[in-house]
């Protein structure tokens, strides 16, 4: 799955687990299709579940479709303040530190549709099932199991009044990272008094 | 039968050519739109819409503006129906503008696009 690297004044990321958004949209889009109910071999599956905010927009759907759309954003809470650091030498002029600390997604998922309260209570039941847990295990990511309830609350557009269900749930994420920085290996301190004396010292680590 | 005004669209006095970048059987893949993209010419009056108006946000300038195309063939906005495709893109004199409004006087041999610029800056 996609990893971030990239490098800085004397260092460089070694390693990142951390998700991209485009990695979180593609595990999502066929986690909540199933969640739906939808086969992968059922052509709605590439369409019934939507990514939204796509650069120049795509073709909507009618009244009578039922559609879900989503967006992944990050946010705050307390458990993404503490992070585990390690540090070891690698070698005489670099050293690791590792980090691991927790990341919070809100998934916000969009409901259209003449079923959408139905279906956005099948998302969030089947959200606590074990294959979602082990869906998503193995890209580090846990469903908070604290769900609340879908928000129903139709639009009235064109003259009709369509049914939009609003529902969003946290994902955590747990991330991995190393870094890699310079450190000096060893230091030559030379002291020069008032009356001539000079002392070469070398520090070593 | 409505008079046709095609002429007075095409006549070279006014007419000017612009190029048409047309979404076709695009489809839905993981979630996401993907489109398939045809070149087609286009020809007829250009005109402007709105002033070119510039907006300072704190990132830098952007520059909108829209332009009224005219064609005697269709112009085509996002659609569901018939064929599932995004609107219509206009390449005239270098920049690009999409689609936001089409109004339908095929009665009288011409359709008229409002599109905006695309490239914000």
């Amino acid at each position: 799955m996609a990893v971030t690297t990239t490098t800085f004044p004397n260092g460089q990321v070694l390693t990142s687990t951390a998700l991209t958004v485009d990695a979180m949209n593609s595990i999502m889009q066929p986690l909540l299709t199933a969640c739906l109910g939808i086969l992968p071999d059922d052509p709605l599956a590439q369409s019934a579940v939507r990514i939204a905010w796509q650069t120049t927009g795509a073709p909507a759907f009618v009244i009578g479709q039922d559609i879900l759309s989503f967006r992944c954003v990050e946010e705050d809470n307390d458990y993404d303040k503490v992070r585990d650091m390690a540090m070891q030498n690698a070698n005489d002029t670099q050293m690791q530190i590792s980090y691991e600390y927790t990341r919070v997604w809100r998934i916000s998922l969009r409901f259209r549709g003449p079923n959408s309260f139905d279906r956005a209570r099948l998302v969030r039941t089947a959200l606590l099932l074990d294959w979602v847990h082990d869906t998503l295990a193995p890209n580090n990511l846990f469903v908070v199991p604290q769900l609340s309830a879908p928000v129903r609350g139709p639009e009235l557009y064109v003259g009709q009044w369509w049914e939009v269900v609003d529902f969003s749930f946290l994902v955590y994420e747990q991330v991995n990272e190393t870094i890699e920085i310079n450190q000096v290996a060893s230091v030559e301190v030379i002291l020069n008094n008032n009356s001539g004396v000079v002392k070469d010292i070398t520090v070593t680590e | 039968m409505p008079f046709s005004v095609a002429d007075v669209v095409n006549d070279p006095d006014f007419a000017e050519s612009y190029t048409i970048l047309r979404s076709q059987d695009g489809s839905w893949q993981q979630g996401k739109w993907v489109d398939a993209q045809v070149t087609l010419a286009g020809y007829g009056v250009v005109q402007p819409a709105t002033n070119q108006d510039l907006d300072m946000v704190p990132e830098g300038d952007r520059v909108s503006g829209a332009f009224l195309f005219h064609s005697s063939s269709p112009l085509y906005e996002t659609q569901v129906n018939p064929s599932n495709a995004i609107s219509d893109i206009l390449v005239w004199q270098g920049q690009q503008f999409r689609i936001l409004a089409v109004q339908q006087w095929q009665d009288y041999g011409y359709w008229q696009a409002l599109a905006v610029r695309m490239l914000g800056a």
